[in-house]
């Protein structure tokens, strides 16, 4: 990018906080935005990360160190199995108290490649419970982890199927009202051609990315 | 007896940028431009309904980061340069068009509004919009809400709670400072919530916020309201979810009201159209060509060609459409008002900057609907949800969905290829921040300056606006270079602190260079 550097004079002309810049006599420059930058490529950490992107994708990331894989590594050796690829296990654990790497409601594996240092993960159901583990997997269907990642909740897709016996309303007015909060022109309509209406709109919704496209950012470019 | 409310709600919000290094900055105009085409102008129309004494009611977000830049002494002198050298070019302009009649009327038309906007900065305000905002607060007619710090989006800092407080209680400061009383709302940066931030909200006397549809929608238990009343979270904060039908006669480029043919067109500006020596002293210091804020056309129709824009055309098409969305509102509330069996709210919440900066007519039009609310129906009155909430002394309570107002409704905008490099990093800085809080619960002098400057460097990077950019590709080198940039300097800050050898002049500079958040407080990443 290329701005007018500006002239050590002029910074110390600006007058913001004349006082305080002056103590620091007339060498004063502040960093320049535009400079090079090189950020760290890890952080000497053995982790995975595990984000919600929405109600069927999860974002995982990690950084494992080479120390860490060479003890996997090793331990596999001594235990006379080949290691056969490395892997994300991620394991639908809703509902699961107290997860210890054995009593998910179920997993699935996906084999990554090893230049790989991030993921989407597909997993399919809103409204679920997941934790995501990479590690090593090896002969006899051994998986030796590297890490585990933090607990993630995907937000459920559609209307909850929990009333509050206080706030209770028929289910046609509940499509009406629904219909409406949408922007659905409910009146006049039947309630089966209302609930029609909803689950349509939905359906859009997943297929086109969201009632919220007209919504914010048009302006800011 | 009214049958029901509508609540307008103006998110105002611009990420802090700031550049004393350089003598005239690009990404500054963002700030310069909002001031001269939306908050002066919001500022006017708020001051022209106090001063007619009009019954209405209306809800302001500002950002903590808007609000330090309204403050900034640096930034205000350069905004008034900027205002006088516009000026200056509108009197140009008065002189190139004189033998155009059509032309001359509509440079005339700037001139005038350029000279009236430094009146209103300068002399009214004595060059610090938080005067107007300070006054409208005491009104009792305009409601101020707070946003996040540095807007950082929520949902995807969930796994760090003691950051999303970082986030909360700086702003909650910042609004104390400059208000003098706590804030009862906070706008969710992108009204991205995941169930549970509510309780952090409760921890700062945050009363309500606000989300989107689905959010409501797809709360638990069933909403019995949709989204025509507030629900109480379990925290009891409450939440109130925005309206579709409302929001798109807005927002939508298609089927919304600003993409009316006899509305101004954004895209051409004498900053492209113009002879470049003729234009280049009002351009931005390294000339690139840019906007302006002079435009002559309007949108005419689909394609390029673009006739001269006719101000009473686009004025009468303003109050038309005042007129059909306070019909529409009418009717809207009526049917809500039958249905619930108690008086609904539509919340309407929108960017301020869509008004004026994007949408020229979008000030008129908001006037419009807020002087005929006031005279020509009965069917409903403005409220803003504090007011609101002191209707009714039940309300539901549901936990809303996760979810954002943005693309797609979840996190997908600032979760995806081009912006996902950020995360890995913002999550070390977090921890690095929260194990020197934990370590030094009590630092003083140059080591308590350190970590607080630790904690500006952090929120500066979180803000949503960064990853944002890069999604959209629009000013993504600057957008990466900012995270990079305080990525960088906050790790170098904490290796000075970690080997208990901190630069105090290099520390001093980065403060000045950095000078948001004055009352900022590192302890607040603390953990144990």
């Amino acid at each position: 990018m290329d701005k007018t550097q500006k002239s050590i004079k002029a910074v110390m002309e600006e007058g913001q906080r004349e006082v305080e810049l002056s103590k620091f006599g007339p060498f004063l420059e502040y960093e320049h935005i535009s400079r090079a930058i090189r950020l760290p490529t890890g952080y000497n950490k053995d982790r995975i990360v595990a984000m919600v992107r929405d109600p069927w994708w999860v974002f995982v990331y990690w950084e494992i160190t080479p120390q860490r894989e060479a003890s996997v590594l090793e331990e596999l050796k001594r235990r006379g199995l080949r290691p056969l690829r490395t892997i994300l296990r991620v394991y639908d654990i809703t509902g699961v108290r107290g997860f210890d790497g054995n009593n998910a409601n179920s997993s699935f594996d996906i084999t990554i490649n090893n230049a790989a240092r991030n993921w989407y993960i597909d997993v399919g159901s809103p409204g679920r419970t997941w934790c995501i583990a990479i590690g090593i997997l090896a002969e006899k269907d051994e998986f030796y982890i590297l890490a585990r990642s933090n607990i993630v909740n995907t937000p459920r897709f559609g209307m909850s199927d929990i009333l509050d016996e206080t706030w209770m309303l028929s289910e046609e007015e509940y499509y009406r009202i629904f219909g409406a909060s949408c922007g659905l022109d409910v009146v006049g309509k039947s309630s089966f051609e209302i609930k029609e209406l909803f689950k349509r709109h939905l359906m859009e919704w997943i297929s086109s990315g969201g009632i919220t496209s007209f919504a914010s950012h048009i302006l800011r470019r | 007896m009214e049958k029901g409310y509508l609540a307008f709600i103006l998110h105002a919000h611009l990420p802090f940028v700031r550049h004393p290094e350089y003598e005239s900055f690009l990404e500054e105009s963002w700030f310069y431009e909002a001031i001269t085409e939306t908050y002066i102008p919001l500022i006017k129309m708020i001051d022209g309904l106090l001063e007619d004494n009009i019954d209405f009611k209306i809800t302001i977000s500002l950002s903590p980061t808007l609000m330090a830049m309204m403050e900034d002494e640096l930034l205000n002198r350069r905004y008034l340069k900027k205002l006088e050298m516009l000026i200056e070019l509108s009197e140009k302009e008065i002189v190139r068009t004189q033998y155009d009649s059509q032309l001359n009327r509509l440079a005339r038309m700037y001139n005038n509004l350029f000279k009236e906007s430094l009146h209103i900065y300068k002399d009214r305000y004595h060059s610090r919009l938080l005067n107007a905002f300070r006054k409208f607060d005491s009104s009792g007619k305009v409601e101020i809400m707070v946003c996040a710090g540095t807007h950082g989006f929520f949902p995807l800092m969930e796994m760090y709670p003691q950051a999303v407080r970082a986030q909360v209680k700086i702003a909650v400061d910042t609004y104390r400072r400059v208000f003098g009383h706590s804030p009862k709302g906070m706008w969710l940066p992108e009204c991205g919530y995941y169930p549970g931030v509510d309780n952090i909200l409760k921890e700062f006397g945050i009363k309500f916020f606000i989300v989107d549809t689905h959010a409501i929608l797809f709360g638990e238990p069933r909403p019995a309201f949709g989204v025509y009343n507030p629900y109480f979270c379990k925290s009891g904060v409450a939440v109130f979810g925005r309206d579709s039908e409302s929001s798109k006669a807005v927002w939508s480029a298609i089927e919304g009201y600003p993409g009316d043919f006899n509305y101004r067109e954004f895209y051409r500006d004498i900053g492209y159209d113009l002879d470049y020596e003729y234009i280049k002293p009002y351009l931005n210091g390294d000339g690139t060509r840019m906007n302006t804020g002079i435009k002559y056309h309007r949108i005419t129709g689909l394609t390029n060609y673009k006739e001269l824009y006719n101000p009473d055309v686009a004025r009468e098409t303003a109050a038309n459409h005042a007129g059909n969305f306070m019909f529409n509102r009418e009717r809207q509330i009526e049917y809500l008002y039958d249905k619930l069996k108690r008086r609904p709210i539509v919340v309407a919440p929108y960017d301020a900057e869509l008004f004026g900066h994007w949408w020229f007519e979008g000030i008129d039009w908001l006037n419009f609907v807020i002087r005929k609310v006031a005279y020509d129906q009965n069917i409903f009155k403005l409220t803003t949800p504090s007011v609101y909430l002191g209707l009714y002394d039940r309300f539901q309570v549901i936990t809303p969905s996760f979810s954002s107002w943005g693309w797609k409704g979840y996190s997908e905008v600032w979760l995806e290829g081009s912006n996902d490099w950020i995360y890995p990093h913002l999550h070390i800085m977090i921890e690095r921040m929260t194990e020197l809080a934990n370590r030094y619960p009590d630092a003083k002098g140059v080591l308590a300056d350190s970590l607080n400057h630790l904690a500006r460097e952090l929120l500066l990077a979180q803000a949503s606006d960064w990853p944002f950019m890069m999604k959209t590709n629009a000013f993504s080198y600057y957008a990466s270079q900012r995270v990079k940039d305080h990525v960088d300097r906050f790790n170098t800050l904490y290796e000075m602190v970690k080997a208990n050898n901190i630069d105090s002049n290099w520390l001093e500079r980065r403060k000045a260079q950095y000078n948001i958040f004055p009352e900022i407080d590192y302890r607040v990443y603390r953990t144990v």
